[in-house]
């Protein structure tokens, strides 16, 4: 990586190190009830606290005030502190801006908030019943350009949100299948765990709000931002130093109003730490149940699916319509299915808001579709590798929304996966043959594998300029995040590429909203892709005008002309030429800037689910070997094998570091990672004792990452995130493979497969 | 705003002398790795904090012919899973320090320190009492030896009174051909505390049959457990399968386990089943 | 109330005054400057806030800062001369052991102590020592291929032979870059 001293020497700059003149600390007092109305907020005594600024509460937020306090993405559902009620515990409901954390912290306690509990919902299923609390009412108004990708619903229920997507006629397709198989699967909620916290610093300076802010979408908090203020978009200006990780939980407001609002009413710079704790109760990834119906022929040709998901998107929607969007389109995963009816809902509940987390309602999908796939193989008594064969998208098929796939390479990765386990069709545990499973002890073998298709988000647009120095040396200007992905390295690479000069002569920017042209977002995988191409473009943007400059100057036709290791020459006359540098200053230019942009089109049909649902598709597939103690349930992950097809890879290395992240990291969604809720919507494990992530010790001894490559693809595919949905399902299959006990909801302890090894024990004996 | 007085006594005398002073809300902190964290946590707000980092006396390791391994409270857990002596003479005691939490704690957690607590899901009680380990408490009027079996009381609840600090741990040498193991199970994270820990300690005699057996689970309840009467089923007998099978399956049933994200009762029962089966035969190996 | 410690940070002793139940975290952060080590957990479990203390690795968010006094304090800023790097530093860069790199100082940190310790760790030893430490984005296969490197590296410098097994050491990162320079144009 471009920066890679100043990460090893601690010296990279994060959110969490800005310090201004007369900064405040910022503290938040959170509801301990999961839903209550607010009766009254006494903040008197913390206000008259030696060293506290100001409270913020929802007495800022009276119709005198002019200020809504309402935000959201999609649905204007949340506020900066709570307003009527609290719908979830943990929910902001006043702050504070101290001299000290230490005053903050004392002046919350100060804080006496009264509470009539109301009756609350937790479980998705259940706040679908006609007599369900409400956890929005009215229901919240969406955000008008959202309205072409989420349909609006009538209000009086809980259901947020409802994707449709209808492809050809599914109860034919049952009707002519020879078998049907129904399972219904789950996922809980998650958490994100970046190292780093949400941090966020806000100044207003010069009728100018600035924030520094750990965000991975820098234009999209600004945007909203000057919704709630009232102000022009140049009134806000939000800079973006590193991340020390995001994984989707930076990608929507978070502390960005409570520290506004701070220091405008304290008229002093404020900053907002999140403690571990309060990482957990912001924003996690959606507890989700899948229903899943799949019609099979006998010979293994899938005929039909339908699919009935819901979302649990807690008490906030943030982006969950999205997410159940983005996983119910990937549905019917990377296989041939003629009649697909998919339901994808996302349900209000009482519960910590969920959000993006890496795969973005993908994971939930490919961990029940591909479980599905090897439980059907197994009672149709089919091979798995090639019951997954013969169904697979190749180029020329249509997907299920309707469009025409093309560069489909699932067949390859299928068998890198399946030659990764050395997979012959005798290890499949319903197979005749002598099973190439180990048995050591009370350990035993197992091996399986999952497949995963993902959109990128689309439609999407990246914007980026070069300016060119006059001594020929580059400046890119994008918005794209650095989270650790090494986002400033491939873009300085491509960049330097484009233009011909050494990447030592190419910085990148941070996103600085004043500075930095517009970029969508950091996330789904798709800046070397998107960002990618805006910086291309704009060096394409930049050559034209260097070679209008030069023609002038060398007198010569640009056709004429020839642009290589920073120099314009006259082709033929290699003596006829001028650096870049000489052509800025001969110019009078000094500065050339080059723009460009790159623009995806797509979407969906709101009724069918029928129209562009990706610009192309990310495509991986992953081998897994396990062993499991059938004494104790205990899985250990002894070896994941992620594969991907890449296109062209800018960078292997930092392409690699992706692939092992993504399979670590859904090593640990496998396992044990799991937000536990006691009772009353209380979540018991907010700390990293209870809530446990993979260490060193809990990694497979290898992971063999690879990514598929073709000479000559122009396209890029990122790979932030497409490895992470299959490795749960590649675990489940294995566990499976191993000891024959089939776990269906997330994740895998070794209490559930204990418990299902002990209940087949006992039909065995019964 | 907290305002906590810091108290660094130079001796132990001076030590167990402030503590004697009537004073409301004083807490003692060695390493501090897990007081830091309730201070943070506001789950405790003494008035004095009283740290025993300058006692230096406290800190030794010895071994003593006759009385066994001495342990000064101060000694860091690393220390005491690195001392030359305490892995001479007892490889599983140090193997067990060496399981507790990460290398930074034990670079800061103390022996004493970690004992006080008496966190249920610590490794090294269990395998204490497996030993026959006593500890020294001393205050102002004098000293006094509380077996470890008798040490833990409840959920962070000891024996010591308020105006005590334990100094010492001792823990005899075991009897000649006698054999131990510590096994600790963690059903999530390698990072995770235990599910369940077991710890064995098995003395055989010369004909092979078992003098004495000593298994203790830990992390299962407030405290350690040991179940006498299936202990003494193997006194006088050899160890067969059947019989590993019977004690292992009686500490299953008589101990009544809590449930935690850990591992629900029900599991910790099966847990149990297996480390005790898993530990005797461990430690019954060579025979 | 706050009382007046000597800490001696980085090789140099300085007076501070500190709060008592303020940790070193807290010190070397507000009052140092000292950014490399960081919070992840609050209570022990990541090692982000790593920091060696004699020379052994302790979470620096768990010691109360008026304990550390008499203590010798080393966050990876003082790892290296200025201007330098050490060869973990060195070995890091090369294997490209981060992502996001919140936890790289700690790894550093805790690779130094290892290694001081144990000039020739086994994968299994370097896994144990390190487990300690939490990388969110998992990074630990570089992690431990730098650490193998490093070591070779620390103990050919101590004049024992490097360990002819281990993988040839890469090149500086410019070099690094350049390599990937010409993969791309290859491919154009």
């Amino acid at each position: 990586m471009i920066d890679a001293q100043e990460r090893v020497t601690g010296r990279v700059n994060y959110a969490l190190n800005v310090e201004l003149p007369g900064m405040l600390q910022g503290k938040i007092l959170r509801s301990p009830l999961p839903h209550a109305r607010i009766v009254h907020i006494d903040t008197s005594a913390a206000e008259r606290m030696t060293g506290v600024a100001t409270v913020l509460t929802r007495g800022d937020f009276t119709p005198a005030s002019g200020y809504s306090a309402r935000y959201g993405r999609i649905f204007r559902d949340q506020s900066v502190v709570a307003l009527d009620k609290v719908r979830f515990v943990g929910e902001p409901v006043a702050a504070v801006a101290a001299l000290n954390d230490d005053i903050a912290e004392e002046a919350l306690a100060l804080i006496k908030v009264d509470y009539q509990e109301l009756p609350a919902v937790f479980d998705e299923a259940a706040a679908l019943k006609a007599d369900a609390p409400l956890v929005h009412e009215p229901r919240p108004e969406q955000q008008p350009i959202f309205s072409n990708l989420i349909q609006d619903l009538p209000g009086g229920g809980n259901l947020c949100s409802h994707f449709k997507l209808r492809r050809g006629e599914v109860e034919a397709g049952f009707r002519q299948s020879d078998f049907v198989y129904e399972d219904v699967f789950r996922s809980p909620a998650a958490q994100h765990v970046p190292l780093e916290p949400h941090v966020t610093v806000a100044q207003f300076f010069q009728n100018k709000l600035t924030l520094w802010t750990s965000t991975q979408m820098p234009h999209a908090v600004r945007s909203q931002m000057a919704e709630l203020l009232h102000l022009p978009l140049v009134r806000v200006r939000v800079i973006v130093e590193t991340l020390g990780g995001g994984f989707g939980s930076k990608g929507s407001l978070r502390l960005e109003p409570i520290a506004a609002f701070l220091a405008l009413k304290a008229n002093r710079p404020v900053k907002i730490v999140l403690r571990r704790e309060e990482e957990f109760v912001t924003v996690c990834k959606h507890p989700a149940t899948l229903r899943i119906k799949t019609g099979v022929m006998k010979d293994g040709t899938l005929a039909a699916r339908q699919v009935t998901a819901h979302f649990n998107t807690g008490a906030y929607s943030d982006v969950g319509p999205v997410v159940a969007r983005n996983g119910g389109s990937a549905m019917s995963g990377p296989y041939r299915i003629p009649h697909v009816w998919i339901d994808s809902f996302a349900v209000w509940t009482n519960l910590v808001p969920a959000g993006a987390l890496r795969g973005f309602g993908v994971p939930q999908a490919v961990w029940a579709y591909e479980s599905q796939m090897d439980m059907i193989a197994e009672r149709l008594g089919l091979d798995p590798v090639e019951f997954r064969r013969q169904n697979l998208l190749r180029d020329d098929d249509l997907f299920a929304t309707g469009e025409k796939l093309a560069d489909m390479h699932f067949e390859e990765l299928l068998d890198q996966a399946a030659a990764s386990l050395q997979w012959t069709a005798r290890d499949a545990r319903w197979s005749q043959g002598a099973r190439a499973t180990g048995k050591n002890g009370a350990a035993r073998r197992g091996k399986g594998l999952a497949l995963v298709i993902k959109a990128t988000i689309t439609p999407s647009t990246s914007a980026a300029a070069i300016k060119l120095n006059e001594d020929g040396s580059l400046n890119v200007l994008t918005s794209s995040v650095e989270c650790g992905q090494g986002a400033k390295t491939v873009l300085a690479q491509i960049a330097a590429a484009a233009m011909q000069v050494p990447v030592e002569r190419v910085s990148v920017s941070d996103p600085d909203t004043d500075l930095t042209p517009y970029d969508q977002q950091t996330s789904s995988s798709r800046t070397t892709f998107s960002m990618g191409g805006a910086v291309t473009k704009a060096a394409d943007d930049l050559q034209r005008q260097l070679l209008d400059h030069a023609a002038e100057l060398l007198e010569a036709s640009v056709k004429d002309l020839a642009l290589e290791n920073g120099r314009v020459t006259v082709r033929g006359t290699p003596k006829r030429s001028l650096s870049y540098g000489e052509i800025a200053l001969r110019s009078s230019q000094f500065n050339l800037i080059g723009r460009g942009a790159f623009t995806t089109r797509g979407g969906l049909d709101l009724e069918t689910g029928q129209g562009i649902g990706s610009v192309h598709w990310h495509q991986g597939a992953i081998g897994c070997e396990v062993e499991v103690d059938v004494e104790t349930g205990k899985v250990k992950v002894l070896h994941l094998s992620p594969r991907v097809f890449a296109g062209r890879v800018v960078n292997p290395r930092l392409c690699a570091l992706q692939l092992e992240g993504c399979a670590i990291f859904g090593l640990g969604q496998g396992l044990f990672e799991e937000m536990s809720y006691g009772d009353n919507g209380q979540l018991i494990n907010t700390n990293l004792a209870d809530y446990n992530i993979p260490s060193f010790e809990d990694i497979p001894q290898t992971v063999k990452s690879a990514m598929l490559e073709h000479a000559g693809s122009e396209d890029i595919h990122g790979v932030g995130e497409t490895l992470l949905p299959p490795v749960m399902a590649a675990i489940g299959n294995a566990v499976y493979n191993a000891v024959g006990a089939r776990i269906r909801d997330l994740p895998l302890t070794a209490e559930k497969v204990l418990r299902e090894l002990d209940r087949l024990a006992r039909a065995q004996g019964a | 705003m907290p305002n906590i007085k810091l108290l660094q006594p130079g001796s132990l005398n001076e030590a167990v002398s402030l503590l004697s002073a009537p004073s409301d809300e004083m807490k003692i902190i060695s390493g501090g790795t897990a007081l830091v964290i309730m201070l943070k946590n506001r789950l405790i707000a003494p008035a004095t904090l009283l740290s025993l980092g300058r006692l230096a006396e406290l800190r030794s390791i010895q071994h003593e012919r006759g009385t066994g391994l001495r342990i000064g409270a101060l000694a860091t857990l690393r220390e005491a899973e690195l001392s030359p002596i305490i892995r001479e003479k007892n490889p599983t005691l140090a193997d067990t320090f060496a399981k507790v939490g990460n290398v930074r704690v034990r670079h800061a957690a103390t022996v004493g320190g970690n004992l006080s607590e008496a966190d249920y899901a610590s490794d090294p009680p269990c395998v204490l009492i497996a030993m026959g380990a006593r500890v020294k408490a001393r205050n102002a009027k004098g000293e006094r030896e509380i077996p470890l079996a008798n040490l833990f009381k409840g959920f962070y609840e000891t024996a010591l009174a308020s105006d005590e600090i334990l100094t010492e741990l001792i823990v005899p040498d075991l009897a000649p051909g006698s054999r131990s193991a510590y096994l600790k199970y963690v059903s999530r994270s390698s990072e995770d505390r235990p599910c369940v820990g077991m710890a064995a300690v098995l003395e055989t005699q010369a004909d092979g049959t078992c003098k004495e057996l000593r298994l203790v689970a830990g992390a299962v309840c407030e405290i350690p457990q040991e179940i006498t009467a299936a202990e003494e089923q193997a006194r006088g007998q050899r160890l067969t399968g059947p019989l590993i099978e019977k004690i292992a399956q009686a500490y299953a049933e008589a101990i009544e386990p809590l449930s935690d994200l850990r591992g629900s009762a029900w599991y910790r029962k099966q847990i149990i089943r297996v480390l005790a089966r898993r530990a005797i035969k461990q430690v019954s190996a060579a025979n | 109330m706050k009382q007046i410690i000597k800490l001696r940070v980085n090789g140099s002793e300085d007076e501070t005054a500190v709060h008592s139940h303020h940790t070193l975290l807290e010190v070397l952060r507000a009052e140092y400057k000292l950014f490399g080590a960081r919070e992840g957990c609050g209570i022990g479990m990541c090692g982000a806030c790593t920091v060696l203390l004699d020379g052994r690795p302790v979470s620096s968010c768990l010691l109360l800062a008026a304990l550390a006094e008499g203590k010798e304090i080393v966050t990876i800023e003082g790892v290296s001369e200025p201007g330098k790097l050490h060869p973990i530093q060195q070995a890091f860069i090369d294997h490209n052991a981060f992502q996001c790199s919140y936890c790289t100082p700690g790894f550093i940190l805790s690779a130094k102590s290892l290694l001081a310790e144990n000039p020739d760790p086994t994968v299994e030893q370097i896994r144990h020592y390190l487990a300690g430490n939490l990388c969110r984005c998992g990074s630990y296969y570089k992690i431990q291929e730098a650490v193998l490197d490093a070591a070779a590296r620390l103990r050919s410098e101590a004049g024992a032979p490097p360990d002819p097994s281990l993988s040839p050491v890469i090149g500086g990162e410019a070099k690094q870059l350049n390599n990937f320079e010409n993969n791309w144009r290859d491919m154009k």
